[in-house]
């Protein structure tokens, strides 16, 4: 094989040879359209040919970020059936060995069990044969996907996702994207977000970086980002907090990328199209996937409130338990009612929170935060680390809060205040306590139990059913011999597996439940114990 | 702490704590290098210092010590020996600072105090690992399991992390509640704001008293806050004491709750019991350890008025050896 034997995307392909995906964008390229150069190993490529093809492809394709190789299978990007996201791709340094574990990999994905499975779904068949295409990793500014409507030469419905560097987490759902979106009237709409970090290829010296450390973002080098980790020639980056309020895509550029999705749909001679595009530190628009669009675009408005419910669920850390409903505010003197969102607490906060929020949310902190702590001492249910919450939510949203499992969602409305003391029934349930309270519950319950911890002091016997209009007994945990003197009138009850209880001679049998109640009378905990 | 790289571990915290002076980065990381020492007598370090702000932990060393320090958390008699020192470590530390403040408001130099301080504040700060290195996940198991909901487990072990002293920010709010009644009841405001900035001065407002002091430090400044906080002082003690009360009484349900799940296994028991101990102790930890960092950060700051240094750039050491800085 010599050095020019494999096709390159400046040729006429055909699908059937290099992929659906690869044949696409050489289509788009022979029409004038920003596609990134690339060269493909065919469908046919033998396995034994596979090392030359990579030396070729090393020393074609200059590659300071290092290679992408990509599916290109012949199956893929079709009118009824995209398999998006179902086959492989791969960014790899640019060294032969590491580039041809790549392509491999790519090259295996056309036999996925999830490609199987999803082309029975979509009753069409996928043919067996992958292509790989092999091109410079990116390094963009951002990147995402496009999916439009194309009527007289106009994206006439569309839906822009965004995210600053590589698009992988948006196409593999970890992350939502900025939504540009067609409004009333044409005019766009815009739903920005929160992106905590930035994935982009490294070269082999930033790689080599250990996380904590810099790397610049901008070619003039006035942006730095941190690392947070790399791995398979990915920087993890930390969004600089300079870019963190600034939306990912300008409309500017949002209107080239409308316009190149027009001129590619009338390439492809498409009506609804499907674009993955990018955009590199100077500004240039890249196209580097075009198919089409098999899932319909929805009504605008339909959409947007379908992927708010869905998309808007934010995660944190459980912090203080209870569920809490209410409009959200972002400071005030007085939140009663109200879901408070709020970086970390000080001591300033304090009269707010003792008017009653309905509930508080943080940016910040874990579970022994002094914002998780300040709320459970207060009861007020609290969910921390909502990294996003104060950009997220917005003065006035009506959310509810799950305090217990983490949780912040959007409410329809303010609930009428639910009632959630599960006090239940006590009438053959004994209620175990660490001390007598005075006076004596009457809360229906057959028994009160003293808890005798195990080498701790003894129980207060002679107080026993001082006033109670129940039995009083004492429970010991531990299979050890009677290790408290039983008072007068009492007697030592075995409860194998358990211990043993204390129980006055002349009370009916002690019951078999056993249940530790919350200060609200909830019944936190029951246990059957048998004799 | 983030993912494995390279078999490396790397807690940040120049990504965690942004802003922080170098003295702030420092006191975090030597004293997380530390915590085997601290918590376990066990001399290997906790991984490598590349700079104040940074350490980067083998990730052998991190599954050997933090595996160890897990099997001993299992352990009654460990844990409760672990809260009995740790709570030690507090009032040596608290009473280092009370001697360092008292030298420095009377302009004395403070140097050997401050040596003596920086040290036991150092133990009182490798404490901080409680946020991310107990073994929560398994305690949830524990809890889960005996309690029958993965939410029971969750609402105990929420509810066994409130400390037995009422947190430094209620607490704050009472010193401030407290100043106020004292106004009511006759007292001048400057020794009512006197003492407000003494107890609580260094607890308001954003940001640490590293580098520049908090705005209560300043006495004249306690004078607005004091005259504001002069209405329902009664009814918002109360209210906290309630809220406080039910918190706590709702902590000993809960482990009453699960030491009667765990009664009749006698491992479950012990491990209840341990845990228990610890998340009551840690809360309270990470409570008092804020207050005495600000209290720290505050006097050193001081310190570098009388010695001419830099509190953005002074480091442990510099206050370890400040005798030589001078």
């Amino acid at each position: 094989m010599t050095a020019t034997d494999l096709p390159s995307l400046d040729q006429d392909l055909h699908a059937e040879m290099a992929g659906a995906k690869a044949a696409t964008l050489a289509r788009l390229a022979a029409a004038g359209l920003p596609v990134p150069a690339g060269i493909v190993i065919p469908v046919d490529h033998p396995d034994e040919c596979l090392p030359a093809a990579v030396a070729e492809i090393l020393a074609r394709c200059p590659a300071p970020r290092g290679l992408i190789a990509r599916s290109s299978a012949v199956s893929e990007d079709g009118t009824t059936a995209s398999f998006a996201g179902l086959y492989t791709s791969r960014i790899s340094p640019a060294r032969p060995e590491a580039l041809l574990d790549a392509i491999r990999a790519v090259r295996a994905s056309v036999h996925h069990s999830t490609v199987t499975a999803y082309s029975q779904a979509r009753g069409v068949i996928a043919l067996p044969r992958m292509a790989v295409l092999v091109q410079p990793a990116l390094r963009p500014a951002c990147s995402g996907v496009l999916a439009a409507a194309v009527t007289d030469g106009l994206c006439t419905r569309w839906r822009i996702e965004a995210l600053r560097g590589l698009a992988e987490p948006l196409v593999s759902g970890t992350q939502t994207g900025e939504i540009h979106t067609t409004g009333q009237g044409h005019r766009a709409t815009v739903r920005f977000t929160v992106q905590d970090t930035i994935q982009l290829p490294g070269t082999p010296e930033e790689l080599e970086m250990p996380p904590g450390e810099w790397v610049r973002l901008d070619p003039a080098g006035s942006v730095r980002a941190k690392i947070q980790t790399s791995d398979a020639g990915v920087l993890h980056l930390y969004t600089p907090a300079q870019l963190a309020e600034r939306p990912v895509l300008t409309p500017d550029a949002r209107e080239r990328l409308l316009a190149a999705a027009t001129t590619a749909a009338t390439a492809l001679g498409l009506q609804h199209i499907d674009v993955e595009w990018a955009i590199d530190p100077h500004g240039r628009l890249h196209l580097v996937q075009a198919r089409p669009l098999t899932v319909p675009l929805t009504d605008h408005a339909t959409a947007g409130q379908a992927a708010a419910d869905d998309d808007q669920v934010l995660h944190g850390i459980a912090a203080a338990p209870g569920r809490g409903t209410g409009p959200t505010l972002h400071t005030g003197d007085d939140i009663t009612g109200q879901v408070l969102i709020c970086r970390a607490l000080g001591p300033e906060a304090v009269p707010a929170l003792l008017t009653g929020p309905a509930a508080v949310v943080a940016t910040t902190g874990g579970e022994l935060s002094h914002t998780a702590i300040i709320t459970r001492e207060l009861g007020i249910p609290c969910v921390t680390n909502v990294t996003t919450a104060l950009t997220a939510l917005l003065p006035g949203a009506v959310v509810e809060v799950d305090g217990g499992a983490g949780t912040v969602r959007p409410a329809p409305t303010v609930p009428a205040q639910r009632n959630t003391q599960d006090t239940g029934t006590l009438c053959a349930t004994a209620v175990l306590t660490r001390a007598l309270e005075q006076p004596v519950p009457d809360d229906g319950r057959a028994a009160t139990l003293l808890w005798h911890d195990t080498g701790g002091p003894a129980p207060d016997l002679p107080t026993f059913g001082t006033g109670a209009s129940h039995p009083v007994g004492v429970l010991l945990s531990g299979d050890a011999p009677v290790p408290v003197t039983v008072p007068a009138g009492y007697c030592p009850i075995r409860l194998p597996g358990f211990g043993m209880m204390l129980w006055p001679q002349d009370a009916p049998p002690p019951p078999s439940e056993i249940a530790v109640l919350g200060p609200d009378r909830r019944i936190l905990y029951r246990r059957t114990v048998y004799r | 702490m983030d993912e494995v790289w390279k078999g490396l571990l790397t807690c940040d915290y120049e990504h965690t704590r942004p802003g922080s002076t170098a003295l702030e980065l420092d006191l975090y990381t030597t004293s997380l290098t530390r915590w085997p020492l601290v918590f376990m007598d066990d001399p290997r370090p906790y991984g490598r210092l590349r700079r104040a702000g940074i350490v980067d932990i083998p990730e052998p060393d991190h599954l050997a010590l933090t595996g160890r320090w897990h099997h001993l958390l299992a352990d009654p008699a460990y844990a409760t020996a672990m809260v009995t020192a740790a709570e030690q470590r507090h009032r040596r530390t608290d009473a280092a600072l009370l001697a360092l403040e008292h030298q420095l408001d009377n302009g004395e130099a403070p140097e050997r105090h401050l040596a003596g301080a920086t040290e036991a504040f150092l133990g009182v700060m490798s404490a901080h690992i409680v946020n991310w290195l107990l073994p929560d996940d398994q305690w949830q198991k524990l809890l889960a399991g005996l309690l029958g909901s993965d939410a029971d487990g969750r609402s105990c072990r929420l509810a066994l992390n409130t400390p037995d002293a009422t947190g430094h920010l209620l607490d704050a709010h009472l010193v401030l509640l407290d100043g106020a009644a004292a106004l009511a009841e006759g007292t001048d405001l400057a020794t009512a704001a006197g003492t407000l900035a003494a107890r609580a001065g260094t607890l308001y407002g954003d940001g640490s008293p590293a580098a520049a002091a908090m705005p209560l430090e300043d006495r004249t400044r306690a004078d607005g806050l004091l005259t504001a906080a002069a209405t329902d002082t009664d009814g918002q003690r109360d209210r906290i004491d309630a809220s406080r009360r039910r918190a706590v009484q709702l902590r000993d349900a809960w482990a009453l709750a699960s030491q009667l799940a765990a009664a009749g296994n006698p491992t479950a028991t012990a491990r209840v019991e341990a845990l228990t101990c610890v998340c009551r102790w840690a809360a309270g930890s990470e409570e008092s350890r804020k207050v005495h960092r600000h209290r720290f950060l505050a006097a050193a700051r001081r310190w570098c008025q009388l010695a001419a240094a830099d509190p953005v750039t002074i480091t442990t050491a510099d206050l370890l050896n400040s005798g030589s800085v001078r």
